[in-house]
């Protein structure tokens, strides 16, 4: 004999099914003791009510929320939102940092071709210096191997084709950039472009 | 009236909320655009709407007004930090119980008294019952109370979700993370340990 299952008890017990819709109720009597039992407990547990606090609780209640969330800082935002902002703020990352790499690059080089001073290497120093192997310890601009691997990088672009897509830059601009870079981002970026001489070379 | 713009990291401002009153009349979609626009006034509406359900809630789990108090605030926090991620597919209400059943589950150290301090006994609303009939009505609601607290965790977040917050066993099932079948097993098997907790006590 199957007797009948927790869920169709509990079917039985909140009237969702009829009685008379399943014999075996009639000739179980372990099966009709448990569904009086579990009838019992719901109707006792249906009137065991939640003692009514102070009316100034829910007052205090209240007020506790608001500080908490006020203190929270920022407002929560739309999920859509949220998930286009993650989204662009990931690619935003890899957008400058090749930006940012392509204008030293086309800065530095427009800069050489318009002969500012003080900027880089001078075209003969440039060549000596993309040729030798050793670098330089010298702290001063001119002497830092990033700068004199970007001019020999920049020394044979076609500055007039570059300049139609509006990818020219301010006099003076390239060399701001490249100071501005961290320690860390200059080696980087000599070793990137180290990389890239090795590709040209092979 | 304070108006941010929507999806600014703005700091909500405790001195310059909108005028009382203000969204009383919002449904709830427009209260959930409201918090999210930045309008800090909107969520203390949605506080004062659910507050006194969420609260039950926590006091069934937990027993005592302490930790229900305490647990209901926290409700209230996790909600609006997450209230972005509320999509409107249930009601504002079924998803701060979810919360809330979580937050109540999650917490390991609250204290379990068998028993409830007689002052929290007064304040039930019996009006027009006999005092006799009142002292035990009273006293028997605080055992089957007990007993509620004392059921495993999952069967006590069934049986409170069902009996007192009026869910269905799907949406428990959904808020549990668990089968509809496993929600009426759970429900059966807290309703048959009550019997056991209160032996004779309920005829």
């Amino acid at each position: 004999m199957r007797h009948l299952t927790a869920g169709e008890l509990v079917d039985f017990a909140e009237g969702t099914r009829a009685e008379s819709s399943e014999p075996h109720l009639r000739s179980c009597e372990q099966c009709r003791q448990e569904l009086l039992e579990a009838r019992t407990m719901l109707a006792a547990a249906t009137k065991a009510v939640v003692p009514e606090p102070s009316p100034l609780f829910w007052e205090h209640l209240s007020k506790r929320v608001h500080e908490m969330v006020a203190a929270e800082g920022s407002v929560p935002r739309a999920s859509w939102l949220t998930t286009i902002q993650d989204w662009t703020s990931s690619r935003l990352v890899w957008l400058v940092s090749a930006g940012t790499a392509a204008a030293v690059i086309f800065a530095v080089g427009l800069a050489l071709k318009s002969g500012a001073p003080g900027l880089v290497p001078a075209p003969a120093a440039v060549e000596s210096a993309a040729t030798a192997d050793a670098v330089s310890d010298s702290t001063s601009p001119n002497d830092d191997p990033s700068l004199t691997l970007v001019a020999t990088l920049a020394g044979e672009m076609d500055w007039e084709g570059n300049s139609e897509p509006e990818l020219t830059t301010r006099l003076g601009a390239a060399d701001k950039a490249v100071m501005d870079l961290s320690e860390a981002e200059r080696r980087e970026l000599e070793r990137l472009l180290k990389e890239a001489l090795v590709h040209r070379g092979g | 009236m304070r108006c941010e713009p929507p999806a600014a990291d703005v700091v909500v401002s405790t001195t310059a909320d909108e005028a009382p009153g203000t969204f009383d009349d919002l449904d709830e979609p427009a209260l959930v655009e409201a918090c999210l626009s930045g309008r800090p006034g909107a969520f203390d509406v949605i506080v004062e709407r659910h507050q006194r359900a969420v609260y039950r809630l926590c006091y069934r789990f937990v027993g005592n007004h302490e930790d229900a108090s305490e647990l209901s605030q926290d409700v209230f926090l996790r909600a609006f930090r997450g209230l972005r991620n509320f999509r409107g597919r249930s009601s504002l209400a079924t998803w701060l119980y979810r919360i809330g059943v979580n937050v109540c589950l999650n917490r390991v150290s609250v204290t379990t008294p068998l028993t409830e301090a007689i002052e929290e006994q007064r304040h039930v609303d019996t009006a027009g019952v006999l005092p006799s009939d009142r002292l035990l009505e009273g006293e028997r609601a605080a055992r089957v109370r007990a007993a509620i607290v004392q059921l495993p965790r999952k069967q006590r977040a069934t049986l409170i979700l069902r009996v007192y917050h009026d869910m269905s066993h799907q949406e428990i099932a959904a808020a549990l993370g668990s089968s509809v079948g496993a929600v009426k097993a759970n429900f059966f098997h807290a309703l048959a340990n009550l019997k056991k907790l209160l032996g004779e006590e309920i005829p």
